[in-house]
């Protein structure tokens, strides 16, 4: 120890010694130590009750969650679709095929020409000589100035075109349980489903037809087919019952009443969107003036090779007429989101979410937050061979206010990313008949065309080619 | 501080009476008044601070039945109570700072003590945790390790703490300065 340190030791002995203080404890410091004492004990039980509530939410959440599973976990929607009105009872699948309308090609025309070339091998290198063909002539009177001869025919849909479809199961995306003509057949009707097929019949009137479009209506278990107009009488609708042999009596009993309510009505039809496919529809309801629905289903096509892109729709109504916003899966962030304003009635934010998404709070700011509901992606969104798997969930909320939207426990995004339209584009189909002909098959800015290889010259690599033309939106 | 064991007969504080928090509060505050004392230099300050620490202590130590610690963590209240408060006070600490010793005489409420006086009011001029360190160490007579426990700091931060101290203080009392060095 050196001088320092022990002069130190010293001061702070004799300055301490004459600060001794009072050794009985002050009334007020007593009070005090006792009024911490029992801050503490109030403290303690608190965070005690707030750990027990925080828990006992967290398992209630757990008991209760807000996803709602597909299938039959829907609850009931009411809504019109393309001006015909629908209720889809609790667990049944609401279709919306309006959107086909305005996409069904209603004309096919098909040309013929005639055409010289050289086969090539892999590298490009010629691999066998190609005689000179002469245009044709088919004497039909339609070749053009460049030698084409070309033939225009309407596409028929024997059971019309679809507006909706109401089922106790779930019926894949852009298939209907009545077919689309030649272009799709019939999906399988399971031995207990029971559905509704309505349709614009393009003033066909051929109730026979339809029934023989639609299998397992024949029997007409679930009533007489409902024949309904617009107000002006200007297109005519259909409505079909099917059902599958085993078919329950109460599922019957849901689609007949529904045919029943169709009967003698008269609708206001609303053009069909233009921009986008089928869906499903989730949830429905009104606020103000304004219905709304949620759809899961096809939110565009790809302009190159028509593959669609799925999505939530959301579908408005109002006095000004129409409308739809999108929404497509999230591929970089847990949330997409948009929203429509129903004026003094508030406001739906919808949106779609990725698989490592549990829940959705939309905080206001005025204050509080609102829960979003969450669904699962319908099944049948993944049976078409182009549809990217869809792990995640749409969502909607209804709240006064337009609000931020907070995802809970979120990860990466889960959900397989959309195709880009780069890495679709170009592709061709190609098919080769039982007598080895060449067909290809393309879409381009919304066009189907094909090419088929000319069975009377063999020499003429193709020789016809067939556009089936868009159907307008009327 | 006194490093007796206190038994309080087995009461906790919560007796109704309060006559375990009174005879805890006899047996530590008074070296605690005095620790701070040797900290702030001023007795009426120092008072509080004790009565302040003891407050806390006693309020999260409701059930306190084994008192060994108490007098450790009264003692690391007191010390922290004291740097944090000088922490707030960094306008004052400028102040005495610029003053020097004419500052830490006027605060002092004692006379001056022998040869000492020099030295305290050199004290007074340390930063708040130099001379916790130097009190923890040659007062309490605290190992380097349980003046770094007092303290909340690392073992390393309380020899540093110590031999600036003890520097700053040598630089300001020539006394003091080792053998050769002649400033």
């Amino acid at each position: 120890m050196n001088d320092l340190e022990r002069d130190l030791k010293e001061l702070f002995e004799r300055r301490a010694t004459g600060a001794d203080a009072p050794g009985l404890a002050p009334r007020a410091v007593l009070r005090r130590g006792r009024r911490r004492q029992l801050g503490t004990v109030v403290v303690g039980a608190l965070a005690c009750l707030v750990a027990l509530g925080v828990a006992a939410a967290a398992i209630g959440q757990a008991r209760h969650p807000a996803v709602i599973p597909g299938g039959n976990g829907l609850p009931v929607r009411s809504t019109t679709i393309g001006g015909v009105p629908v209720t889809a009872p609790a667990g049944w699948t609401l279709v919306d095929d309006w959107p086909l309308a305005a996409i069904l090609p209603t004309t096919s025309q098909t040309c013929s020409f005639s055409a010289t070339g050289t086969a090539v091998d892999g590298t490009g290198s010629p691999v066998e000589a190609v005689p000179s063909a002469t245009p044709i002539d088919d004497g039909s009177g339609e070749s053009s100035s460049t030698g084409q001869a070309c033939s225009q025919e309407n596409v028929g849909y024997p059971a019309g075109v679809p507006v909706l479809q109401l089922a106790n199961f779930e019926i894949p995306i852009m298939k209907t349980v009545c077919g689309l003509g030649d272009q799709e057949a019939p999906v399988s009707l399971p031995d207990d489903g029971v559905a509704v097929y309505v349709a614009d019949d393009q003033a066909q009137a051929d109730i026979p037809a339809m029934l023989t479009a639609c299998p397992g209506s024949a029997d007409a278990r679930t009533g007489e087919p409902q024949v309904f107009f617009d107000v002006g009488h200007h297109t005519n609708y259909v409505a079909i019952g099917v059902a599958g042999p085993n078919a329950s009596a109460a599922d019957i009993a849901i689609a007949r009443d529904y045919l029943d309510s169709l009967s003698g009505i008269e609708i206001s039809p609303t053009a069909p969107a233009s921009a986008q496919g089928p869906g499903y529809v989730l949830a429905a309801a009104k606020g103000g003036d304004t219905s709304w629905r949620l759809e899961a289903g096809i939110t565009s096509f790809d302009r190159h090779d028509g593959s669609p892109t799925m999505g939530a729709a959301m579908m408005t109504t109002d006095p000004s007429g129409e409308g739809s916003r999108t929404v497509d899966l999230p591929t970089d962030r847990p949330v997409n989101d948009d929203y429509v304003d129903l004026g003094s009635a508030g406001v739906v934010q919808f949106g779609t979410a990725s698989g490592g998404v549990t829940g959705i709070n939309i905080a206001l700011p005025s204050g509080g937050t609102v829960p979003g509901t969450l669904l699962r992606w319908p099944s049948g969104m993944g049976a078409t061979s182009d549809l990217p798997s869809l792990s995640g969930y749409i969502w909607f909320a209804e709240t006064p206010e337009r609000g931020a939207v907070r995802p809970t426990a979120a990860s990466e995004p889960s959900a397989e990313p959309t195709p880009s339209v780069d890495e679709r584009a170009g592709r061709l189909q190609t098919t080769t008949d039982d007598q080895g002909r060449y067909s290809v098959f393309g879409n381009d800015f919304g066009h189907d065309w094909s090419f088929h290889q000319d069975t009377a010259n063999p020499g003429e690599l193709f020789s016809s080619w067939t556009v089936l033309s868009k159907r307008g939106t009327r | 501080m006194a490093a007796d064991t206190p038994t309080l007969d087995g009461r906790t504080l919560l007796e109704p009476d309060g006559s375990a928090m009174a005879e805890l509060y006899t047996r530590y505050v008074p070296a605690g008044i005095r620790l701070a004392y040797l900290l702030t230099g001023d007795r009426h300050q120092a008072e509080d601070l004790a009565q302040e620490a003891f407050v806390r202590c006693v309020g999260r130590f409701q059930h306190l039945r084994a008192h060994t610690a108490f007098d450790a963590y009264l003692r690391r209240a007191i010390v922290n109570l004291h740097t944090s408060t000088l922490r707030r006070r960094r306008t004052e600490r400028e102040w005495l700072r610029r003053e020097g010793p004419r500052a830490a005489a006027a605060v002092s409420t004692q006379g001056d003590v022998g040869e000492r006086a020099d030295l305290w009011e050199a004290l007074a001029t340390l930063p708040a945790r130099q001379r916790a360190a130097l009190v923890l160490r040659y007062y309490e007579d605290l190992s380097e390790r349980d003046a770094a426990e007092a303290l909340g700091c690392s073992l390393a931060a309380i020899k540093s703490l110590v031999a600036r101290g003890s520097e700053a203080l040598r630089a300001q009392l020539p006394t003091y300065a080792p053998e050769g060095d002649e400033r």
